[in-house]
């Protein structure tokens, strides 16, 4: 070591070394930065697991699953009806072992724990990793972890190697053929795609024809699908929080009365709340040529806000989840963010009204 | 495992650790068992192969240091001349038919497993012209790894040993090393056992000047072989698959394409062997100078693949030309041919003879034995006309002289042996003679005007990337003219110039390298044969 | 010296073994240009003959349940096709093609990828619905299904409802069977029986996207 800061030489060699390694990590990191998509115009959703490291990550209710979530739960149609402080940390496709390390991750980051944790339960028929696309979209948002690296490991299809998930550069450097202004637009900071995970669709695709779901002879869900809900049930009991089952409501893809009667007999085993939303559609007054923005598939915003008033009344009868709209701080928080919630539905329908679509999806920090 | 590979640079840090760590004593073992474990990566069936060609070469090359030992001994005792002449012409017999034994061993190891289906598939055709109805199944024979170069390599040991140019390597498992070197199994160069054993067994330490150097040859050799070869791959498969709809100047287009993809391909595989070896402290020769510079086809040969030129040179042209039975037809000819033509024609048969082996032992296939035969050619009119070409410089030496006619020279070179090249990319020999009559009968130049490469599956993009990796392939090619290392003209920029330069290629081939996601890892050409 | 030759001679069996019983090469990929190929890595996996049967495979009564369909055998002995109301549909086939045939479908289902930008679409005929996936412009089939026993399959005239020794007897017993799903491939495509108690439930022809 001495020798380093004696010899003229070796101390030359150090700092051009250490310079050139400075350097490179610099370069190398700022252009992963540059060739991520940045998902704020096309697959918007990839955008929704980091949002919630922005978030005070103390929320009451915690929601956890697919598209089901992010597209049929109002965050702040919970927040203004109930006071109830939440945040749904869903993605495309998110298979349930995806699902319970995104739990596990939430509840590492959580500065205050929730009280209950939804999770919905459509993801239970798949049984193995699918397709990398959407393993990127949940695994790249969450911050590197030993829940992460148990993640990748879980979710890793045949042909996904670790050095891209350790360095995402090596899974998008091709990107460099589609950069745009919004690469650089977005570079030192992410868009924002959701209210606390919820995204906000106002548009409407009113149902015209539902197809018949493909015939299945085996509807027993798969053991690693139970080995991971049953972790779910083993976490949230050691934090004593309380676990729901739901089933969010859909006409497409189809939910089988053989997978139901599975998720009742595990709730009724575990002692858990499990809510099919199927069967009270009417009852919620969803009327799907009106309350989807995709023909079925989801809930457009006022489907949403619906679906939200219904189940946080269950939710804090049930479980009687904290009124927060008396405190001061988090009040303010959530205040402005329903502002943002509500500029964006305007502007959203006024696209509608003066070019038939939306353009804006994103959330407007500055409303 | 590819070279290309991230696995490939796992187990060479890997290596390069417990080697480190390993006194220098076993140093070259440590190699070795690489070396081993690197080849077992292809199949672990292969290392038989492998292990046979080396055990035969051990045991033969054993019998003749033993007959020289027992020949040394008894011309110790011996007091005539004459006797002593007597003694080492009858060892000398007894050696050369060790060495055939030896020769006809490894190179029927090679024979069998890469010819065998080509000639039963000959005779099949021969057979079903002749209106015979029976074929005989082809045997499927899976082609070792490298079969064609460690072979070579041994043969070229197995014959110093005998011609007393090199010394017997009397530990076999320093044979095998010599073999086997991981760097250079897969794709040469093809080393001279004198040459290499200098480095090989030497243990040298890993200096920082060796990582340093080895480290920028092996970064220049996956910038040339990702950024260029691997990412104009695609079009060339295209234009290659579907001759019938490209023709005339997409014939051209695609030769010259494949040019610089082998080019790419072959000189950036030789960087990360060479380099590679360098980090150990071992040098192997090089194998390209420049060929895209060469003037005559001649010449072109003399620049690329240097080492298999000089091993068919040495070992088989040379060998040949001068043995006695060629003389001996040399002489004979002489009454009905005359003195000039009966002097040179021992060269022309020997030159043409060279290059059916090289197109031979390039594929087993027809495309490439009139390949090797198409160049033979050439080179044999070249020399045929040499007097006349030298006539034609001195007359009008101004003109030669001129660096435009040099230019034209260069440029002529290189689309003749694109042409001569292309008889490798298309599937039959057939085909190729069809396409180039297509540039004069079919040139296809509305097409081309239409289309242009949009129906070549490549985005234009990655043109362009191709392209800019082209032109820092030419500034590095010009940097290192006049035979100099570039690495050493890169030494004389300030250092950080020199870090600059080095960063932008490291940075070029990682966002402009076709790996990763969305690409086939592609073997070297090369490793093919 | 002896032993040297002994053993030499011992080598040269060795290599004539060795020669005479290499392995099979691997399939040779498109964009490679010379015809002999060196292999990296000899394949583990054997040929589309290996079984794959997760569960033993049920024994059924033969019950003569077909009725030959005596349309049109496609002229794709490579793959499998379709032929619904004399049109010809081929798995990977750009589906306009089919709907201009077939006129517009009675139902149209878009169902958009939760993100990519591209929408797999379901188009309803009566008894069958399409699936198709988007690539570049267009959208490509990868499923034909059977939702009504009045469909039969244009190779063997199989219907819903038969009995799956219909289908072997047709389509012989090369096939992979895994929990009621009785697969038969040609090329990239496949034909599918699912199957409960040995009665045809589930009839579909598919095409084997890369992903």
């Amino acid at each position: 070591m001495k020798r380093i800061f004696t010899n003229p030489d070796t101390r030359l060699r150090v700092i051009k070394i250490t310079t050139a390694i400075v350097v490179f990590v610099l370069i190398f990191f700022s252009l992963q930065r540059l060739l991520m998509p940045k998902y704020a115009s096309f697959a918007l959703e990839g955008g929704l697991i980091r949002e919630y490291y922005n978030s005070t990550m103390d929320q009451d209710l915690i929601l956890i699953g697919d598209c089901e979530v992010y597209a049929n739960f109002s965050t702040i149609a919970l927040w203004e009806e109930f006071g109830i402080t939440s945040f749904i940390r869903g993605s495309p496709q998110q298979l349930v072992w995806k699902s319970y390390y995104l739990l596990e991750d939430t509840l590492r980051h959580a500065n205050q724990m929730p009280q209950v944790v939804v999770f919905n339960v459509m993801a239970m028929q798949y049984g193995e990793p699918l397709y990398e696309p959407y393993n990127r979209l949940t695994l790249d948002g969450m911050r590197m972890s030993s829940t992460k690296i148990r993640a990748i490991q879980t979710s890793r299809t045949e042909d996904e190697d670790w050095l891209s998930y350790i360095f995402p550069f090596f899974r998008f450097k091709d990107n460099w053929r589609y950069l745009s202004s919004e690469d650089f637009r977005y570079f030192f900071r992410d868009p924002q795609v959701s209210i606390n995970g919820f995204m906000i669709r106002s548009d409407v695709v009113p149902v015209s024809f539902i197809p018949q779901p493909m015939p299945r002879v085996d509807f027993q869900f798969s053991d690693m699908a139970y080995y991971y809900l049953e972790r779910m049930v083993q976490l949230t009991n050691e934090h004593d929080i309380e676990l729901v089952l739901i089933k969010a409501p859909n006409l497409f893809p189809y939910w089988f009365s053989e997978w139901d009667e599975q998720i009742v007999a595990f709730a009724e085993k575990h002692d858990l709340l499990y809510i099919n939303f199927l069967n009270y559609q009417d009852e919620i007054g969803l009327d799907w040529y009106i309350h989807s923005f995709n023909a079925g598939l989801h809930l457009n915003v006022f489907g949403a806000e619906l679906m939200s008033r219904y189940f946080g009344r269950i939710l804090q009868e049930k479980f009687d989840l904290p009124d927060r709209r008396s405190e001061p701080d988090v009040a303010a928080m959530w205040d402005a963010m329903a502002e943002q919630y509500h500029n964006l539905i305007r502007i959203q329908q006024e696209e509608i009204a003066s070019t038939g679509r939306i353009s804006t999806f994103l959330i407007d920090t500055n409303p | 495992m590819l070279f290309t590979s991230f696995n490939f640079l796992l187990f060479l840090g890997a290596l390069l650790v417990v080697y480190s760590l390993t006194s220098k004593k076993y140093r070259w073992f440590v190699l070795l068992v690489g070396s081993m474990v690197f080849y077992s990566f292809a199949g672990p069936f292969f290392l038989l192969y492998i292990c046979s060609t080396i055990v035969i070469t051990y045991i033969c090359t054993s019998i003749i240091k033993r007959l020289r030992i027992k020949r040394d001994a008894e011309i110790a005792l011996a007091v005539e001349k004459v006797e002593k002449r007597a003694i080492r012409e009858k060892s000398k017999k007894v050696a050369k038919a060790w060495t055939a034994v030896c020769l006809v061993l490894i190179l029927g190891i090679l024979a069998v497993v890469k010819y065998t289906d080509f000639v039963i598939s000959n005779i099949n055709n021969t057979m079903g012209l002749l209106g015979y109805a029976r074929q005989f199944g082809l045997l499927g024979l899976a082609l070792p790894m490298g079969i064609s170069f460690y072979t070579f390599q041994t043969v070229g040991y197995v014959v110093d040993v005998y011609r007393e140019k090199a010394e017997i390597q009397a530990n076999p498992l320093r044979l095998a090393l010599f073999v086997s070197f991981f760097p250079q199994v897969v794709q040469g160069p093809l080393s001279r056992f004198g040459e290499l054993s200098k480095t090989l067994y030497s243990g040298n330490p890993i200096t920082r000047v060796n990582m340093a150097r080895g480290a920028n040859r092996i970064l220049w050799g996956f910038f040339k072989k990702l950024v260029v070869a691997d990412r104009l791959w695609p079009a060339l498969v295209v234009l290659t698959s579907y001759p019938e709809e490209y023709q005339g100047i997409y014939y051209l287009l695609s030769i010259a394409l494949y040019a610089i993809i082998l080019f790419c391909d072959f000189t950036g595989g030789i960087d990360i062997t060479i380099g590679v070896a360098e980090l150990f402290g071992i040098r192997l020769p090089e194998n390209f100078n420049r060929p895209f510079y060469s003037k005559s086809i001649q010449e072109y040969w003399q620049r690329w693949h240097m080492t298999m030129y000089h091993w068919f040179r040495d070992y088989v042209f040379y060998t040949m030309a001068a043995s006695k039975r060629m003389l001996k037809f040399s002489k004979s000819a002489k009454r009905f041919l005359g003195d000039e033509i009966a002097k040179r024609l021992p060269v022309h048969i020997t030159l043409i003879w060279v290059w059916f082996l090289t197109g031979l032992w390039h594929g087993a296939t027809w495309n490439f034995i009139i390949w090797g035969l198409a160049n033979g050619i050439v080179i044999m009119v070249s020399l045929e006309l040499a007097p006349l070409y030298a006539r034609y410089n001195k007359r009008f030496s101004s003109l030669t002289s001129k660096r435009v006619y040099q230019a034209f020279m260069i440029f002529r070179t290189f689309w003749l042996m694109n042409m001569i090249r292309s008889f490798d990319i298309y599937e039959t020999v057939g085909i190729t003679f069809n396409l180039m009559l297509s540039v004069i009968t079919n040139f296809s130049l509305q097409q081309f005007l239409q289309y242009g490469v949009s129906t070549l599956t490549l985005p234009f993009i990655d043109y362009i990337a191709a392209g800019v990796g082209l032109m820092v392939v030419f500034w590095v090619s010009w940097l290192g003219r006049g035979e100099i290392d570039y690495r050493d003209k890169l030494d004389t920029f300030k250092w950080p110039v020199r870090y600059a330069v080095v960063g932008l290629i490291l940075f070029m081939t990682l966002v402009l390298g076709a790996y990763g996601h969305g690409f086939d890892a592609r073997q070297f050409i090369y490793n093919m044969f | 010296m002896k032993k040297l030759v002994l053993l030499l001679a011992l080598m040269i069996l060795v290599t004539f073994i060795l020669t005479a019983c290499g392995e099979e090469e691997v399939d040779v990929p498109a964009e490679d240009t010379e015809e002999t190929q060196e292999v990296d890595v000899v394949p583990d996996d054997a040929s589309d003959n290996e079984q794959l049967a997760e569960t033993t495979e049920p024994e059924y009564n033969y019950i003569d349940d077909t009725d030959a369909h005596e349309g049109t055998t496609p002229d794709a002995p490579d793959a499998f096709a379709f032929i619904f109301r004399d049109v010809l549909i081929e798995m990977n086939q750009d589906v306009s093609q089919v709907i201009s045939a077939l006129g517009d479908p009675d139902g149209e289902f878009e169902a958009p990828s939760c993100a990519f930008d591209g929408i797999d679409r379901i188009f309803a005929y009566p008894g069958i619905q399409i699936y198709t996936y988007p690539l570049d412009d267009s959208d490509f089939i990868h499923t034909v299904a059977f939702f009504d026993d009045s469909i039969r399959t244009t190779e063997g005239g199989i219907r819903l409802g038969a009995n799956i020794q219909a289908v072997i007897d047709v389509y012989g017993d090369d096939y992979e069977y895994e929990v009621g799903m009785y697969t038969f491939t040609r090329g990239r495509t496949v034909l599918e029986f699912l199957t409960d108690d040995g009665i045809v439930i589930g009839i579909s022809y598919r095409y084997l996207i890369e992903i």
